[in-house]
């Protein structure tokens, strides 16, 4: 019955948000910042055109049921290739970022920690380069988050090892998980004074 | 004579001020398109005879320096795509009476337009677009007779446009979009005669389109997208004959499209959506020759399409969405062959789909949704080879879908839904291969999902549901390797068992398979690893649901109605027939049981029936010798208000309250009053053979898999009083290791230092106690009792401190083993040997360290809070079969300095 009443709710503020997402096509726009970014040599994102309403009817773009916001976006193993743009960012309600399998280079822009309602994170099998943004904290709804098989380099940040992450693949990358010692950092020096801590510890 | 300064350098800083000021015949110095960085020279102010100023598209920063004023020979000052430029117009750039060209576009100017700018009477082009002005368009400008472009879109201004700007007799483009420029677009506008470009576009512009408009037969392009717009649109704007674009979309437009509009025989472009235009699309439009969009979705127009639209034969978009559009779709359709995106959705189109729909080759995206579309889909269809996007959604469309359909092999999409489609699923589908989602639910579709759909390689989307389809899932289907957004079955009549194959869709995120007729076991679905969602209720599912972690969170709404179907056993075997009896009075037991447990203070752990059964009676004999000559231990980890035996007592039938996967949970009253629910373990490995000797392994095993995934749901449920959670507690669930039981550990040590529960009403905020403490990061955390204490004990306190936090890691692997634990401990305690007193931490003696207690109604000596945990760890390896790991909420009394 809550769940009924929940989902209820949220159509409503849906609707109520429709008319207002009408009026812009700031999703739009942040999938053609993406766009713009990468090579297609396939054209996939041919479809993409930046004059419609929504991109609701863009291919490989998936909006919710009432055509408004955009929901997941499918891209991949599409022999992408560039850097990837910190506009995506802007898509508050995607759940699915798919781009796999891809040529993308670059950084992980810490935008992508703005994605609230993003379930899956697919970057797996890329070029990407750097560390995970800490940013990615903030994915509280985060289940699946693959970054294998990129250039990732770096300690892994807390704030992502928090993550209740059903799924993290960070394999055939250099990343790694802090040290166990790392874990003082929350206590000041003195706290630790005159032991013999230093030593091993797993 | 003129004299130029042209570097060829690449990187030039601006730093030749001295020499400027002494280059007083330099008239033309042009610097831009290079890198050059640093600030214009007030220097050049000096070199009076200059007339170009170029800097544009460098790196140049700071302020227009106002000494430019002094220029009286300038007559082109371009400073634009320097993004750093900052600061104010200066004032005094009015004073450059030659000036023609003023261009700061591109940079970070900001504050208003200096009025004085109206001086500038030979001004003929003004460029300040994508800047940072605000403040008002001053009316003074109206006096910059010789204006021609005038250029001040993105930027923050404000007010109205000065009726003024009327005056500006040579005025040909006039770009103000994207400001906040409110009032209505002045009827003066029309005495600018020369004008060839409006665009007033994503403003808050109100009032009404000036008739005037009419006049300006130069008028090439009139934009005003995004604004308040209200009134008709006025017929008189076909006058302007040269009119290519027009958009008006977005405004509070009412009022019919005046006919007179097809006289615009150059009209290119005609955006009216998102308006309340009425009355009907006029026919005349078909006369606009060179019309190529017409996009009048989102308004009320009634009538039916003209069909003399269709004569257009460079139409490419027509888009008619969201109106309240008649009629039939016209024959003549088949005419328009430049058609290429086609969207007449959510309109009350009548009739059926026109076989001359064939003719439209180019035809990319065809929209017919939700209208009331009746008849067959033309076989013509097939001729659209262009197709990649085909919706018929929520129509009355019939009969089955056309096999033509099968030659479009660019499809994308195909959206055949909510219709009254009826016969087989054309196999020939399978040859989509660039098909991404086919949805084709609610209809009649029967007879079998063919398996050549598993040829679509590129589907992504797959539902079916609805339907009256039959036979048995296609194994095939397991080869869609990139079905990651949905499959849904649900609500056909389904049978058989999930082929195997199914697990193959490790990329799907939702399943639906719910209201069929089908059987088996749902083993095939536990290597989903990707799944979100998964609904398989209703049908006639049988066995286990796999043991596994999306099966734990799934609620129980998502199995019912399958007979048969038990709650979370690993195995199958007696385990599950034991079970079955109880699963209709199992999720009513279920939902008792969180009433119940409000007040519900403990977890504990009970295992083995048989051990039970001995403990029982020997309990009761013997209480000094337990440990050693029983075959369990019991382990408090605080202090307890009631005995075993009372908690044995509990275990019959009557008092279960619900299963779950890995045991059946009890209340328990005990002779205080107090409620706790017990669980007792399920054996796991069960054969039909000796059970006595089996359940013993068994519950050893099951004991360990409860101690694990104790530790992995962080004791939030476990501990929180009065919100428990038992059927979800998998919900929380992480990866387990054998490191689990260490978090457990951490917990306990933080509720000795803190004296506070793990979910303690004077922590604010309810966080957890382990959040609390991360989130302090001082002695503050510690129990103030204990802040009396002797630095050097407080010290070792916040040391242990920083030990519990190790434990309580969130990520298992990087928690410490309980060997190194104990090595960190001895640490603190060689340090500390010399203080006599303080062995509370550590020590804890060894007569009462692990369960010498018992006499005294469970109480635990403090003092050990560090050692039952290694016993524990101990019990595990020595396959003690019996252990209570209880952490009562209610003895928060355990504090270190209470002893």
């Amino acid at each position: 019955m809550a769940n009924n009443m929940s989902s209820s709710l949220v159509f409503l503020s849906l609707l109520f948000l429709l008319f207002q997402r009408l009026l812009s096509n700031s999703e739009g726009d942040a999938l053609i910042a993406f766009k713009n970014r990468v090579s297609d040599p396939g054209n996939n994102l041919g479809s993409w055109d930046p004059s419609l309403v929504t991109p609701c009817t863009w291919f490989h773009v998936t909006c919710d049921d009432n055509d408004v916001n955009v929901i997941r976006l499918d891209l991949g193993l599409f022999n992408l290739s560039g850097t990837l743009a910190p506009e995506l960012g802007q898509l508050p309600y995607l759940q699915y970022l798919e781009l796999f399998g891809n040529s993308l280079s670059g950084n992980i822009p810490q935008e992508l920690g703005n994605l609230n309602s993003l379930i899956s994170m697919d970057l797996y099998d890329n070029q990407l380069e750097g560390n995970i943004p800490a940013s990615f904290g903030n994915l509280k709804s985060l289940k699946f988050l693959r970054v294998n098989d990129n250039k990732l380099a770096g300690i892994i940040p807390r704030e992502v090892l928090d993550l209740n992450l059903q799924v993290f693949n960070y394999s055939n990358t250099n990343l790694r998980k802090p040290t166990v010692a790392s874990n003082f950092e929350s206590f000041p020096m003195e706290s630790f004074a005159n032991n013999k801590f230093g030593g091993k510890r797993d | 004579m003129p004299i130029s300064l042209e570097p060829s350098l690449q990187t030039l800083v601006i730093a030749l001020s001295s020499l400027f000021g002494k280059l007083h015949n330099l008239q033309n110095l042009s610097l831009n398109s290079n890198q050059l960085t640093g600030r214009i020279p007030v220097e050049l102010s000096n070199c009076i005879g200059l007339k170009n100023i170029l800097l544009f598209d460098n790196q140049i920063s700071g302020p227009i320096p106002p000494e430019l004023g002094k220029l009286s020979q300038l007559e082109s000052l371009r400073a634009g795509g320097n993004k750093d430029i900052v600061g104010k117009i200066p004032e005094e750039l009015g004073e450059c009476r030659n000036l023609t060209v003023l261009g700061l576009a591109d940079t970070r100017i900001s504050g208003s337009l200096p009025a004085s700018l109206g001086r500038l009477s030979k001004l003929q082009t003004l460029s300040i677009y994508t800047t940072m002005l605000s403040g008002e368009i001053p009316p003074e400008l109206g006096n910059c007779s010789e204006l021609v472009d005038l250029f001040l879109y993105e930027n923050c201004l404000s007010g109205s446009i000065p009726s003024e700007l009327g005056r500006l007799k040579k005025l040909e483009q006039l770009f103000l979009w994207q400001n906040s420029l409110v009032g209505a677009i002045p009827e003066d506008i029309g005495n600018c005669t020369s004008l060839r470009k409006i665009d007033f576009s994503l403003n808050s512009l109100s009032g009404t389109i000036p008739l005037s408009l009419g006049g300006l037969w130069k008028l090439e392009e009139f934009m005003i997208s995004d604004n308040n717009v209200s009134g008709s649109i006025p017929s008189s704007l076909s006058n302007a004959k040269n009119l290519q674009q027009l958009q008006v979309d977005t405004n509070q437009l009412s009022g019919l499209i005046p006919p007179e509009l097809g006289k615009l025989s150059n009209l290119v472009v005609f955006f009216a959506w998102q308006n309340q235009l009425e009355g009907s699309i006029p026919s005349t439009l078909g006369n606009c020759s060179n019309l190529q969009a017409l996009d009048l979705s989102r308004n009320a127009l009634t009538g039916s399409i003209p069909a003399g639209i269709f004569q257009l034969q460079n139409l490419t978009k027509l888009l008619l969405i969201s109106n309240d559009i008649s009629g039939f779709i016209p024959n003549e359709i088949g005419s328009c062959r430049s058609l290429i995106r086609l969207r007449l959705g959510n309109n009350r189109i009548t009739g059926s789909i026109p076989k001359t729909i064939g003719n439209l080759k180019s035809l990319n995206f065809l929209d017919l949704s939700a209208n009331r579309l009746s008849g067959p889909v033309p076989d013509e269809i097939g001729s659209c080879t262009e197709l990649q996007m085909i919706d018929f959604s929520g129509n009355n469309l019939e009969g089955p879908l056309p096999n033509s359909l099968s030659s479009l092999s660019a499809v994308q999409v195909l959206d055949a839904s909510s219709n009254k489609f009826s016969g087989p699923i054309p196999a020939s589908l399978g040859r989509l291969v660039s098909l991404s989602k086919l949805i084709l639910s609610n209809n009649f579709f029967s007879g079998p999902i063919p398996a050549s759909l598993s040829l679509c390689s590129n589907l992504q989307l797959l539902d079916l549901s609805s339907n009256k389809l039959s036979g048995s899932i296609p194994a095939e289907l397991g080869n869609i390797e990139t079905l990651e957004i949905a499959l849904n079955l649900c609500c056909n009549s389904l049978s058989g068992t999930i082929p195997a194959q199914i697990s193959s869709l490790n990329k799907l995120s939702m399943l639906d398979l719910s209201h069929n007729q089908m059987e088996g076991d749902l083993q095939p679905l536990s290597e989903l690893d990707n799944l979100v969602s998964l609904n398989v209720s209703y049908n006639k599912f049988s066995g286990c649901l796999p043991d596994n972690k999306l099966f734990r969170q799934l609620t129980s709404k998502d199995f019912t109605a399958n007979q048969g179907l038990s709650c979370f056993v690993k195995d199958s075997g007696k385990a599950r027939v034991a079970l079955n009896g109880n699963d209709a009075r199992k999720s009513q037991r279920l939902k008792l049981a969180i009433g119940l447990l409000t007040a519900l203070t403990v977890i504990m752990i009970i295992m083995g029936i048989t051990a039970v059964i001995k403990a029982r009676r020997t309990i009761r004999d013997d209480d000094s010798e337990l440990g050693d000559s029983w075959p369990w231990q019991f382990i408090p980890f605080q202090k307890l208000n009631f005995s075993v035996e009372q908690v044995m007592r509990c275990l019959i039938d009557r008092n279960i309250v619900g299963k779950g996967c890995s045991g059946v949970v009890y209340r328990a009253e005990m002779d205080n009053g107090e409620v706790i629910a017990v669980k007792k373990l399920w054996p796991s490995t069960i054969d039909d053979g000796e059970t006595f000797k089996e359940e013993k392994s068994g519950v050893r095993d099951s004991f360990s898999a409860e101690v694990k995934a104790l530790g992995s749901i962080r004791h939030k449920n476990i501990l929180v009083k009065g919100d428990f959670e038992f059927v979800s507690e998998y919900g929380y669930m992480m990866k387990i290791t054998e490191k689990s039981d260490v978090y457990s550990y951490g917990v306990v040590l933080l509720e000795v230092l803190t004296g506070k529960q793990p979910i303690d009403p004077t922590i604010p905020d309810g966080l957890h106690v382990v959040d609390w403490v991360r989130q302090k990061k001082g002695l503050e955390v510690l129990d103030p009792s204990l802040l009396s204490r002797p630095e050097s004990e407080i010290e070792e306190m916040m040391q242990a401190l920083g030990i519990a936090l190790l434990c309580v890691n969130s990520s298992p692997d990087e928690r410490p083993t309980m060997r190194d634990i104990a090595a960190m401990l001895k640490e603190i305690k060689h340090e500390r040997e010399e203080y006599a007193k303080f062995d509370v931490l550590l020590k804890g003696s060894p007569a009462n360290g692990a369960c010498g207690n018992k006499s005294s109604g469970g109480v635990l000596p403090t003092s050990s809070s560090s050692v039952p945990v290694m016993q524990t760890l101990k019990t595990k390896t020595n396959n003690s079969s019996f252990s209570v790991s209880s952490l009562l909420h209610s003895s928060s009394s355990v504090k270190l300095g209470s002893k």
